[in-house]
């Protein structure tokens, strides 16, 4: 594995009295791009929050790049350095888009690292021309479309440059077209900076990760390993309720199909 | 999948009773009114170019707050008909509808002429009477006062509304953080913008009852549900405001938010500005 980036030890939270994370150990390099799959309520968007230290793990060790990641760390020297480093793409872009305007958006982060207002422009500005939303530049957020509510969401993390995105369910709600703009986004970048994506969407797993994790109903990893050989585990992706199977009948053909949220049958059986 | 019997027979349609049904009740058109207020109280009606939308916004706040100021302060009736000439001509040269204008100053004049009605008796303001409504007499010095109230806040909110069309929203927020501390400003702003977001999730769920209701509901069974759904809004309220300040520290937040530093002022903003607090001036000497 090339750097490590993260590396969590028996890391595992809860809400309360309910358990969202359990006992999850792993760890990710520089450059690569990891999926993190499973069904609703496994516990993906709250594992990308341990790992963008917006929560805290009750159990368990945690370091980035070396460093001892904690509540104690991120308040001290750490955080900034932190921050400039991994950025957090919210399943739900309302709660990311505060700002006035976009390119006010844009700004934000940047802004808050200390980044002078001359660079942030620049930034901004490119930015925006980079990502064929300059015409949103003035709009108010709330008044865009679920698409471009997404793009903004992912352009405003892409300001900092950090060298981490943590993705949460990117491709939901998005129309084909921002699904494909978003592929080639994580096309363009990838080996540049490293992807933990947490996904429903198994067509983006097989396209665009090296590397699967499953987290199953218990909310512990079920498996690790490359994309292709989980995706070419059926019996794990029904055994952890990725993908659902039902039979049904063309004349004298009985068809079995695999199926998850995104895909279309993946297989057939006489 | 098993389909429950009743599933499979065609729908019930004529056994409700028509006449029964309503359309919309109090909650449509109280959250209808609120929702399309909060909508147009911005950029919906926002004119674009003109004299006022060149001033630089904080400036363009500053220099009407000042005429504001000098409404408030005004003594005289001329002074008070200077200040609303001076709207009127800032909006024609801001390319303001007078209607436009008027509709958003109307409410305000309504409401004040019904405040300010009873101190046109001679129990509030004694004086030489001019009508007599039974028993009760109308002075004109009590209709001179209440007309000078009724202008005073007329000139005023004729001014801030000329302020709300002549800019649109992000540069008013802009403009304010020159003026008052940022973080108040950024408060406001998500208050705005997420008490919209809110409004909208209200509006759904009002909508989603209403497609569903077909012989109407009693106004206790209504109150009732609006106020189970306002304490859901509460809660989801809250929820957003967690994940809202995740997101902002996610972005580097660290309880102080940083800004674009603000750009100095051109000549033409100085100049608006001196002239608003020339009025001012004048209104305290007049």
């Amino acid at each position: 594995m090339k750097e490590e980036v993260y590396r969590l030890q028996g890391v595992s939270f809860s809400y309360g009295a309910s358990l969202a994370v359990k006992d999850v150990s792993f760890a990710v390099g520089r450059g690569e791009t990891l999926a993190v799959i499973g069904a609703n309520g496994s516990g993906k968007s709250t594992l990308l929050k341990i790992l963008d230290c917006l929560i805290h793990p009750s159990a368990g060790i945690m370091s980035f790049l070396g460093e001892r990641l904690s509540e104690e760390t991120i308040k001290g020297g750490l955080g900034r350095r932190f921050r400039e480093r991994v950025g957090f793409v919210f399943a739900e872009p309302d709660v990311q888009l505060f700002s006035p305007t976009v390119f006010d958006e844009l700004a934000f982060g940047p802004l808050q690292l200390g980044l002078s207002g001359d660079e942030v422009r620049r930034r901004c500005e490119e930015l925006l021309d980079a990502l064929g939303i300059s015409t949103l530049g003035d709009r108010p957020p709330y008044t865009l479309s679920s698409g471009e509510k997404k793009k903004v969401a992912i352009a405003s993390v892409l300001a900092i440059n950090p060298e981490v995105l943590l993705l949460d369910e990117p491709t939901n709600g998005l129309d084909p077209r921002a699904q494909v703009w978003l592929h080639e986004l994580i096309q363009g970048l990838k080996g540049l900076k490293t992807f933990i994506i947490a996904t429903h969407d198994l067509s983006m797993v097989g396209d665009l990760t090296d590397r699967a994790i499953v987290l199953d109903e218990a909310h512990g990893i079920a498996a690790d390993g490359p994309s292709t050989e989980i995706l070419g585990d059926r019996d794990l992706l029904l055994r952890t309720n990725i993908i659902h199977e039902h039979a049904h009948r063309h004349g004298d053909v009985v068809h079995i199909h695999g199926h998850s949220t995104n895909s279309t049958h993946d297989e057939h059986e006489k | 999948m098993k389909i429950p019997g009743w599933l499979r027979e065609e729908s019930a349609s004529g056994r409700g009773n028509e006449a029964a049904f309503k359309g919309e009740g109090f909650i449509d058109r109280t959250l209808g009114n609120i929702a399309s207020f909060m909508e147009g109280a911005f950029d919906r009606e926002y004119s674009p170019g003109g004299v006022l939308q060149s001033i630089e916004p904080r400036a363009r706040i500053i220099g009407i707050f000042f005429l504001v100021f000098a409404a408030a302060l005004a003594g005289r009736a001329l002074t008070l008909i200077a200040v609303v000439s001076l709207t009127v001509v800032l909006a024609l040269l801001s390319g303001v509808r007078i209607g436009r204008l008027l509709k958003r100053t109307m409410p305000a004049l309504v409401f004040t002429s019904i405040m300010v009605a009873p101190i046109s008796l001679s129990f509030f303001t004694p004086g030489s009477a001019v009508l007599n409504i039974g028993g009760a007499a109308v002075t004109g010095e009590g209709v001179r006062t209440g007309l000078f109230i009724i202008a005073r806040v007329g000139a005023m909110s004729g001014l801030t509304a000329l302020l709300m069309l002549a800019s649109r929203q992000a540069d008013l927020f802009r403009g304010l953080r020159g003026v008052v501390p940022s973080f108040f400003v950024t408060a406001l702003f998500m208050t705005y913008r997420y008490v919209f977001m809110l409004m909208k999730t209200a509006e759904d769920m009002a909508l989603a009852r209403r497609s569903r209701t077909i012989t109407g509901t009693k106004l206790r069974e209504a109150q009732g549900w609006f106020a189970s759904r306002t304490g859901l809004i509460l809660r989801k309220t809250a929820s957003i405001a967690d994940e809202v300040t995740l997101a902002m520290v996610s972005r580097g937040f660290e309880g102080k938010i940083r800004t674009f530093e603000s750009k100095g002022m051109r000549g033409k903003d100085l100049i608006f500005i001196g002239t608003a607090s020339f009025a001012l001036f004048l209104s305290i000497g007049l």
